[in-house]
């Protein structure tokens, strides 16, 4: 009976590393890399896994160089290569030859898939966001109660802002339930809390760990918030949707702890600031106040003296206006009286009802004058007439007297020797008349 | 009126800094914001130089929660 051949360890690995060697010469392997560190020979040692299995890779210092950029945990990859086994720990790995980044992998789509629809639908809208209280009193971190994440948090709060108190919501941050957790944590502290700020807390992790954050109930729970949500997960490049729905982003927890707290230190200077602010302002005021009070007083004390002879003056110049304006009134009163009297005694009024008496009895004599004036001289006029008839040379002359006048000087000749011969004269008859010339005179006897 | 903290206290010591600096209060007013300020500067200190901040671990009991101190250390593996 054969015996079944009893192999040496190195026997069988060697073996082994032979047939995978020749039935996987050049494979390439889709995965995300994660535990990757890099000892002093500078090779680089990861592991490559996907969600039910993980495979041991390394990548060889002088492969480096065709690296387009550095590998880090979490990354989709697809590394090409082939399978070896290190011997002396019996370690089956990929040897990696190159590294292809852009070959995402199933996450990763799965990732930007679910940020374009959520982004589409205004989840991450910047108008959404809800301003954080510049110098909250209270918080509540969402994290797990152990983790180096809410240690980091607390303890650069503690130096930060003391005043700030933190309340611990504890949740898983990975795993199955993470997600649900985190979800009912955001919805009972809105509803039960009284807080001023929800900070989601993790440290960093692979794709896979973060998968709570990339979820889209816990995107909506955080944008249906009504409590500002800072998101405070991964390292620094580490970005999930919920880092796009948050109001804040914070790239590590230390890092939220600073931008969300104000710096005491900051604080107590600009404390100290307004405070000699308000020393030196009411310093200045009680200085000013008192400089005043002092010129004052000067002015008063100045001024006494001509104050008080000037209101003796005053009262001096008073008295004698009063009496002079007295006397002015006294004066003109009198005087006035005076006129009064005079006016009264030469009322017109008074001497007016003799005067038209007068008036009526003057012209009742001018009437009555008149009157006989007239009889008078209708009477003379009667008797002149009368005699006019009697002494009229009219009448003589009808009885057959002339009258000779002068034809020269119009004189009536009543003797001969008033003319001279050659004289012509004028002879008036009882009707008309006879010029003469004058041829002989005969003188009376 | 507003609960006393000390972002409030803040701005209203900024305020009456201001006021003061106007310098157009009466003397009795001056000095009374001045006081009033002094207080609130103590109240700002007294706040920033609380020694610890205060942590608390909320605890889902039946259908409410409470909360006990949190200890790090405790809690840390």
């Amino acid at each position: 009976m054969k015996t079944p051949r009893i192999f040496k360890v190195s026997e069988i690995t060697s073996s082994i590393r032979s047939i995978l060697e020749t039935h996987y010469p050049f494979i390439q392997v889709s995965g995300e890399i994660s535990n990757l560190r890099k000892p002093r020979s500078g090779h680089l040692y990861f592991t490559l896994k996907d969600d039910k299995a993980q495979i041991k890779a390394v990548l060889f210092v002088m492969q480096q160089r065709y690296l387009n950029q550095a590998l880090r945990d979490g990354q989709q990859v697809i590394c090409s290569g082939r399978i070896s086994v290190y011997e002396p720990r019996g370690d089956y790995q990929l040897i990696v030859d190159g590294v292809n980044f852009h070959g995402a992998g199933l996450l990763q789509k799965a990732f930007e898939q679910l940020k374009n629809i959520l982004d589409a639908e205004g989840l991450f809208d910047p108008g959404h966001k809800k301003a954080l209280p510049p110098m909250p009193q209270h918080l509540t971190l969402v994290t797990s109660p152990n983790g180096a994440a809410v240690h980091d948090f607390i303890k650069i709060a503690q130096k930060r802002f003391p005043g700030c108190s933190i309340s611990v919501y504890p949740v898983s941050v990975q795993g199955e339930t993470a997600a649900d957790e985190i979800v009912q944590a955001i919805e009972a502290i809105n509803d039960h809390i009284d807080t001023e700020l929800i900070v989601l807390c993790r440290g960093g992790g692979s794709l896979e760990d973060l998968q709570a954050f990339n979820e889209e109930r816990t995107a909506r729970a955080i944008y249906n918030s009504q409590l500002p949500v800072v998101n405070a997960v991964g390292h620094e490049i580490d970005f999930t949707i919920a880092d796009f729905a948050a109001d804040l982003r914070a790239p590590t927890p230390s890092s939220a702890a600073e931008l969300i707290l104000p710096d005491a230190a900051e604080l107590k200077t600009r404390l100290s600031h307004l405070q000699k602010r308000m020393y030196h302002a009411l310093n200045a005021n009680l200085n000013q106040r008192a400089a005043k009070l002092a010129l004052y007083r000067k002015i008063m004390e100045d001024s006494r003296r001509p104050l008080e002879s000037l209101l003796i003056k005053l009262d001096y110049k008073t008295e004698k206006i009063e009496r002079a304006m007295s006397e002015i009134i006294r004066n003109n009163q009198s005087r006035l009286e005076r006129f009064v009297v005079l006016l009264e005694q030469h009322d017109p009024r008074k001497n007016l009802a003799g005067k038209r008496e007068k008036i009526s009895a003057l012209q009742h004599r001018i009437i009555m004058a008149e009157r006989n004036n007239l009889e008078r001289h209708k009477k003379r006029l009667s008797n002149v007439t009368g005699l006019l008839n009697t002494v009229s040379p009219l009448a003589t002359l009808a009885r057959g007297y002339a009258i000779v006048k002068n034809e020269q000087t119009g004189n009536i000749i009543r003797e001969s020797n008033e003319v001279q011969i050659g004289d012509e004269v004028e002879i008036l008859l009882h009707k008309g008349s006879l010029n003469c010339e004058v041829t002989r005179t005969k003188p009376t006897r | 009126m507003a609960k006393k903290n000390f972002e409030t206290s803040l701005q209203k010591l900024e305020q009456i800094t201001d006021e003061l600096e106007e310098g157009e209060l009466s003397l009795e007013e001056s000095l009374k914001k001045f006081q009033e300020g002094i207080n609130l500067v103590n109240f700002c200190n007294s706040k920033l130089d609380e020694a610890r901040t205060k942590v608390d671990l909320l605890i889902q009991q039946n259908d409410s929660l409470s909360t006990v101190p949190f200890n790090e250390e405790k809690n840390e593996h």
